[in-house]
């Protein structure tokens, strides 16, 4: 990450010009996101790298603008020094990021990752103190202009290789996910690194460009509202879909997809005795054990999980007939069955399914007649004494 | 120049994009999301002519004064669009679009746009709003400043309704989202402002712009802390707002917690089907908003069919009277027509050094206490 061919070759109303909006942009996601993300590790490592960035825009714009004034020459050396500290940490930082959002919270990073990361940037550091002296990674002149050194590229190296693996382990873990919203959250940490290679590129191959913390705080954007994506659309306590998520999902398929899918609705068997009798904490376990059973019975189907409110779920299942879509059901119920003897309570479900088909004519209509079969599987099962 | 133009210019456009393209894959469902997905396309649009036209100023090559005309016209003509759809949606998102059936109303708030746009039209012949000198300069004419009146003037009067609207809302939920459409303007007015005022500035789209992107992400946010259904606060901001309001401590004002829930739900949901159970949870809503609302009560709905409010409230004897009149309320909302309609409510007063759980735990427990009185009378 050097934008220094920027600052040799641009006028500073354009340099205030390209950072006053990415500047105020990245104030704003460090407001905004202090308000409304948690507190949990990734969200915090994800705010130091925003901090990290509004703080190399402003020092790289001081740097800029004291450039060539002899007479500040030994505050020049430390200034630039630590623009080039300030803008290799973004990398590293970002594959923090990265690695907190793939590791559950109780666990520590993985040690390798920490190393790294503590002596590439402790190696910058003993460069950046040598280096008035060493002259190595960049000069200052008799005149008090800039200029790159020869291990220049050490820094380049080190912002990059963070940028590459942490776009590696997103694409790994993207292989493994299965859940669409998953899925998209990890392409777009993926995707991260895209803008700011290309807008390095650009900016070495055209003279006067000042595009790289543009396009990093670009990156970030695309990062912080696929974060709202999935604060909207998960269901916090079982994570998956929620209703809004689902409805959405339904009417979009709905308008474009003609091929036949169907819908099911199921809801857990005396739940209010559950959460009665045992309390809510137990109720809650109950909910995740069920939405970790369908995870299981349907997982490598592409199916749409969602939880439709209190002890209710819904699948969307792609062109399955009734046998196929029965002996799933029964696969579940029969998973369920071998969770008894876990908890003091049997986990059993009852299920209504609806074909998306001539008869149905808005996701309305879908979702009530698989709630009417739902309901009716309920009522037959009281009958035979099935219910307890 | 043109790396100036690109260091400037591409920053705005990239970040409009993202945001579309992250809403539309989200899912369209209302016609206002269609129009604010609108409305970043178009300022997209226009931010990138109004760069683009600039690319080929003062140059002689051939083509280049047919080209600097009609990158131009392509950006000034549809300009008047903008400011249109700005109020269409802010309108319809707050609840003005009966403007709308008015035609006279309606053509008289579009005709300052009407204007602007046979302005614009006219230009290549009259030279009213730029033209193009002997050097393939761009010049601006002597009404170059209309667009940016016209622009302002709109984007003032629709920031002046939100407000308004802002001060008429009662319920908090409501006057936040008013607030946060009127913000769009102070931004977006200076940067026109300074771009007018310094010929060669470039602040006006990019301010815009990020105004823009505030709101898209601020709409988002509104997403993740409303439930969909009833419009009121969701269970992750009533646990915020308590834990924040028990932190500020004795400097704030006393208040109390109220815990609800629909008499009979399941039994609701289960013999008339899920819709007429949302029925039931809207209508709840609205009772809340007729009880606590214009008393700058924090109405949520924390899952399922319970609601919780929070709201100033010295003793006993006020709780009491907010009891009865959400009483009053539900007996009003009770049409009788399907089911018979009530809520069971319990309360509890904050006090110096109670946490969070411990407040939520007496005022559910109220809560269930009222609820076995319901079950009694039944019984009876």
């Amino acid at each position: 990450m050097s934008p220094q061919y920027g600052r040799e070759g641009t006028e500073l109303s354009t340099y205030i010009q390209a950072y006053i909006t990415p500047f105020l942009l990245t104030l704003y996601l460090l407001r905004d996101s202090d308000r409304m993300l948690s507190k949990r590790r990734p969200n915090r490592l994800f705010r130091l790298m925003l901090a990290c960035v509004a703080l190399v825009m402003v020092v790289d714009a001081l740097a800029w603008t004291l450039d060539g004034r002899a007479e500040l020459h030994l505050l020049l050396w430390p200034l630039n020094g630590l623009y080039i500290l300030l803008s290799t940490l973004c990398a590293p930082l970002w594959l923090l990021y990265t690695l907190a959002s793939f590791t559950p919270d109780d666990k520590p990073l993985p040690k390798l990752a920490l190393y790294s990361v503590a002596v590439s940037m402790g190696l910058l550091f003993v460069l950046m103190v040598v280096n008035p002296w060493a002259k190595a990674v960049f000069i200052i002149d008799e005149a008090g202009v800039y200029h790159r050194g020869m291990l220049m590229f050490i820094q380049q190296a080190i912002s990059v290789g963070f940028l590459i693996a942490a776009s590696g382990l997103s694409l790994a873990k993207l292989r493994q996910e299965t859940q669409r919203d998953q899925r998209r959250q990890c392409a777009a940490m993926a995707g991260f690194v895209v803008l700011p290679v290309l807008a390095e590129t650009a900016q070495l191959c055209v003279y006067g460009l000042t595009l790289l913390w543009p396009a990093v705080v670009a990156s970030s954007l695309m990062v912080y509202a696929n974060m709202q994506h999935g604060q909207i659309s998960t269901d916090e306590l079982t994570g998956l879909n929620n209703r809004g998520r689902l409805e959405r999902y339904m009417a979009d398929r709905f308008g474009s997809d003609k091929t036949p899918w169907v819908f099911i609705l199921m809801d857990i068997d005396d739940f209010k005795q559950i959460n009665d009798r045992y309390g809510h904490p137990s109720g809650d376990a109950a909910l995740r054990d069920m939405a970790n059973l369908l995870k299981e019975a349907f997982h490598g189907d592409d199916a749409f999980l969602a939880r439709y409110g209190g002890d209710e779920f819904a699948v969307i299942l792609s062109c399955e007939t009734d046998e196929s879509v029965r002996a799933r059901l029964a696969a579940l119920e029969a998973a369920c069955a071998a969770t008894d003897g876990q908890h003091p309570w049997l986990m059993r479900l009852s299920a209504g399914y609806a074909r998306c088909g001539d008869s149905v004519l808005t996701p309305a209509q879908l979702i009530s007649l698989a709630d009417q079969r739902m309901y009716q599987a309920k009522q037959k099962k009281k009958l035979n004494g099935g219910g307890r | 120049m043109l790396v100036n133009l690109i260091s400037i210019g591409l920053f705005p456009v990239v970040i409009l994009l993202i945001l579309y393209i992250n809403n539309r894959k989200s899912g369209t469902v209302s016609t206002d999301d269609w129009l604010f997905n609108a409305i970043l396309l178009a300022l997209a649009y226009f931010t990138f002519m109004s760069f683009a036209s600039w690319v080929p100023d003062g140059h002689t090559f051939a083509g280049a004064r047919t080209l600097l005309w009609t990158l131009n016209l392509l950006y000034f003509v549809p300009l008047c669009l903008l400011p249109g759809l700005w109020m269409m949606y802010v309108r319809s998102k707050l609840g003005g679009a009966a403007l709308m059936a008015n035609p006279r109303r309606m053509l008289a708030c579009l005709a300052p746009l009407l204007v602007l746009l046979l302005m614009t039209l006219s230009t290549p012949w009259t030279k009213l709003v730029f033209y193009i000198d002997g050097g393939n300069r761009y010049q601006r004419g002597i009404l170059y400043w209309l667009p940016y009146i016209v622009f302002t003037g709109y984007m003032v009067y629709t920031m002046l309704f939100a407000m308004a609207r802002a001060r008429s809302s009662a319920a908090k939920t409501d006057k936040n989202r008013a607030y946060l459409l009127a913000c769009f303007a102070p931004l977006t007015v200076l940067g026109m402002l300074l771009q007018a005022a310094f010929y060669g500035l470039w602040l006006g789209w990019p301010l815009c712009s990020l105004s823009a992107v505030i709101i898209a992400v601020g709409i988002q946010n509104r997403r993740i802390t409303t439930d969909a259904l009833t419009g009121l606060n969701n269970r992750r901001e009533l646990e915020r707002y308590i834990v924040n309001r028990l932190k500020q401590g004795d400097s704030a004002k006393p208040w109390g917690l109220f815990f609800l829930d629909v008499d009979h739900f399941k039994h609701i949901n289960d013999r008339f089907g899920h819709l007429t159970g949302d029925d039931a949870l809207k209508l709840t809503a609205e009772v809340l908003r007729a009880a606590f609302g214009d008393g700058g009560g924090f109405l949520s709905r924390c899952g399922g069919d319970e609601f919780a409010v929070a709201v100033d409230c010295a003793d006993e004897d006020e709780a009491e009277r907010f009891v009865r009149r959400l009483r009053r309320e539900a007996k009003r909302a009770d049409d009788g027509t399907l089911y018979s309609y009530d809520l069971s409510v319990g309360y509890a007063l904050a006090r110096k050094g109670m946490d969070a759980e411990s407040l939520i735990g007496m005022a559910d427990m109220a809560m269930y206490a009222d609820k076995k009185r319901v079950k009694r009378a039944e019984t009876n």
